[in-house]
């Protein structure tokens, strides 16, 4: 069935094209872009058995995420592989790679293609677990990189987690090159982050336990020269400080083949914000200070990071409702990834250009993905974007069961309002109560 | 206790006057202590509940006497005792004090923000009682009673605080309350136990005691916690004690009549040698005394809008002066 999505405002994030008008699409590929004026229906080629009209919303290449926890197998509690795929269509995505850090860990075959099968069920996002470089995440020993690439794995990693050898890691990449999976790495030295909030003045009047920005620099560091010595293509997960952006900017100029990746929320926030205690603040690597932030929204906009995550952390109220020190790390991103960035493109921060290429384009880059393109030919993954619509992150308007947000009681202000994977609708509040 | 809430959770923000309006009534509540009769109605009928989920004597003795002396009514819960042992969880553990009605909760515990956790949650006035390394501001309190009983004002005078400002919630509450009054804090220890920024809090930051307690009128040691000597803070106890441990040749850099104060409890020979901690120029049994005055006055001051309810006696002088 051919179907016509009209009265939209286009955006190319990869020409930086915007203008009026409509895209067709059959059997999951564009078949047709064309220019209209706003709320002109145009006939178009007049085969289309099917209109929508995307009252002049934003229509986008859908979103990508490099780095979200969907909980399953393990921590059903939190979140599954149904939910998470629901939270992930809400949220504008068509492509999500998981954690690894699974129970078990997703270090082989098996658990590898059980998730793929339960995200076969949900029928809403692609999934490509990230597999665990190494067996059971321990860091000994290479995990069987073969079979999760013949399942189709793109990437593999080490999750949250840091792999202390060196050498170990070094081989575990090299081996990962042999089957084209990106590297996709968290750069924390263990030895240097003893704590959960940023080394600061905040962490010197809260008491707090602190992790200074050198174990992401040392970390980052490391990681760039086994990028640089096995050649594998990597990526540096949620990159947190301005140390960290500009060992990356250094690098990719040098032509290491790395990219790297920020979160929304360290994009918007700050460690000010951890000064009430507030557990939904604490996420991994810490927020770290204005001067921080900065450097990453000025990383994005000059495409030193070329990707934003949604590090979508959901966990349950009793994983949060604790002292900040016992509390679980981790933020439930997937549904507020677009709105938080959007602040940004609305404060005059960040273009929408940067902001809706390091959500769609710069993932799939990373990822050797096709797609990322609105033209005829391209798949038919799109993002219908109400840039303007304001509301509020709570419990009842989240797909997610992870209701933990850094939005506190804030309203937001954008938000997707279909997403279409392969021309297929997988989420859809246009005609919706909500 | 800043304006808007009716907790203790700590020094930081609270304001001069606030500040005053404490250390005022401490005076008057330390009459109590002083008199045969040691008890005052002030607080009759209000319950207070102290929970120390970290191990503590002589703070939680401190409240207990406090608040008896107002005739408040105290439970004692403890952490050797407590359901947490058994993984009950802190918010948990609280609504079910809660079900006894308390109108007060000193708690003490070993995670900074653990009080504001609860002042979140529950309906009773929060007192901090110490949270980590975050504040322990009824500490910081009666150590500024404690000066301004010996120095008169505050403001202007020399305070060396000396040893793990790192961890230490005296150091922070007294760091915060005594900038607000106008004192000049000097901070000094080893730099693996100074954590970055102090600057940022209006303080001077020195590498040896010796520049820090130079002209100081007041200098307060605090203690090092055994457990991590020999860590990779500093390499031994012998050093310590050395390089940033008080003894009388030390001392004598400061001001001639200066005191020497230490929050206990002590460790005599490495902080401060026992001549310095048993010399005239030490404080520190007026400290613990003088906490006690203090804790009432917290005490009166978290449950005033209470008893002003009750239809009690709302003047801090009446019923409790000589």
């Amino acid at each position: 069935m051919r179907t016509r999505l009209t009265n939209c405002e286009v955006m190319d994030p990869s020409k930086g094209e915007r203008f009026w008008g409509y895209v067709e699409w059959e059997d999951g590929v564009i078949k047709d872009v064309g220019h209209a004026g706003p709320g002109l229906d145009d006939a178009g080629s007049g085969d289309s058995s099917r209109i929508v009209d995307g009252r002049g919303h934003l229509l986008a290449p859908s979103f990508v995420d490099l780095f979200a926890d969907f909980c399953e197998p393990g921590f059903e509690y939190r979140e599954d592989v149904a939910s998470g795929s629901a939270a992930a269509a809400s949220g504008g995505y068509t492509f999500v790679c998981l954690d690894p850090e699974t129970d078990p860990v997703c270090d082989g075959a098996d658990t590898a293609r059980f998730i793929l099968d339960r995200g076969a069920d949900a029928g809403l996002v692609d999934l490509s677990p990230c597999g665990a470089i190494s067996k059971g995440m321990k860091g000994g020993s290479i995990a069987n990189l073969g079979e999760l690439s013949d399942l189709g794995l793109r990437c593999v990693g080490t999750g949250n987690r840091y792999v202390k050898d060196t050498g170990f890691l070094r081989h575990a990449m090299e081996y990962a090159g042999n089957f084209g999976l990106l590297v996709v790495l968290t750069s924390e030295d263990p030895d240097l982050a003893q704590g959960s909030v940023h080394e600061g003045l905040v962490s010197t009047v809260t008491g707090l336990r602190a992790t200074p920005a050198a174990a992401e620099e040392v970390a980052v560091a490391r990681h760039i020269a086994l990028c640089e010595l096995t050649g594998t293509p990597t990526h540096l997960l949620k990159l947190s400080s301005e140390a960290g952006v500009r060992l990356v900017r250094e690098a990719r100029q040098r032509g290491v083949p790395m990219t790297a990746s920020v979160t929304a929320h360290h994009l918007v926030l700050t460690d000010t914000a951890v000064q009430t205690f507030d557990p939904q603040f604490k996420v991994i690597p810490p927020l770290r200070t204005e001067a921080d932030r900065r450097a990453l929204v000025a990383g994005l906009s000059d495409g030193t990071l070329s990707c934003i995550v949604s590090d979508h952390g959901p966990r349950a109220v009793e994983d949060k409702d604790v002292e900040f020190d016992s509390a679980a790390a981790g933020a439930s991103g997937l549904e507020l990834t677009f709105p938080l960035v959007n602040s940004l493109v609305l404060s005059g921060e960040l273009t929408l250009d940067v902001a809706l290429g390091a959500l769609g384009p710069g993932p799939r880059l990373a990822l050797g993905l096709d797609g990322g393109k609105i033209a005829a030919d391209e798949p038919a993954d799109l993002v219908l974007l109400d840039k303007s619509v304001a509301w509020k992150a709570e419990a009842s308007s989240l797909e997610s069961r992870g209701k933990n947000t850094v939005a506190g009681g804030r309203t937001l202000v954008g938000r997707p309002v279909m997403t279409i994977r392969r021309g297929e609708v997988t989420y859809n509040r246009l005609s919706g109560n909500k | 206790m800043p304006p808007t809430t009716r907790h203790l959770l700590g020094l930081e923000g609270t304001s001069r006057e606030q500040l005053i309006t404490v250390l005022d009534l401490a005076r008057e509540f330390r009459a109590v202590s002083q008199r045969r009769i040691k008890k005052v109605p002030t607080l009759r009928g209000i319950t207070v509940v102290l929970f120390f989920v970290e191990p503590s004597t002589r703070t939680r003795l401190s409240f207990e006497v406090a608040a008896k002396r107002l005739s408040a009514d105290t439970l004692s819960f403890t952490a050797s005792h407590s359901s947490l042992k058994k993984g009950e969880t802190l918010l948990d553990t609280a609504q079910n004090l809660m079900a006894m009605r308390p109108d007060i909760i000193v708690i003490r515990h070993s995670a900074p923000g653990a009080p504001h956790l609860l002042s979140r949650h529950v309906e009773a006035a929060i007192v901090n009682a110490g949270d980590g390394a975050h504040e322990h501001p009824t500490q910081g309190l009666l150590d500024m009673f404690t000066m301004r009983e010996h120095k008169g004002e505050l403001d202007g005078l020399v305070v060396a605080v000396v040893g793990d400002i790192l961890h230490s919630r005296v150091a922070r509450s007294n760091i915060h309350g005594l900038t607000t009054m106008g004192a000049r804090v000097r901070v000094a220890g080893p730099r693996t136990m100074l954590p970055p920024m102090l600057e940022r809090l209006g303080v001077t930051c020195h590498d040896r005691i010796e520049p820090a307690i130079e002209g100081a009128d007041v200098v307060m040691m605090l203690r090092i916690q055994k457990e991590r000597m020999g860590s990779e803070l500093f390499p031994s106890e012998r050093e310590y004690s050395r390089v940033f441990g008080l003894d009388a040749r030390k001392l004598e850099l400061a001001k001639p009549d200066a005191i020497v104060m230490h929050p206990g409890p002590m460790n005599r020979g490495v902080e401060i040698t026992p001549d310095v901690a048993d010399s005239g120029r030490s404080v520190i049994l007026e400290q613990v005394e003088n906490g006690v005055a203090v804790r009432m006055a917290v005490l009166y001051l978290t449950s005033a809008h209470l008893i002003e309810g009750n239809g009690m006696e709302t003047t801090p002088g009446a019923g409790v002066g000589p």
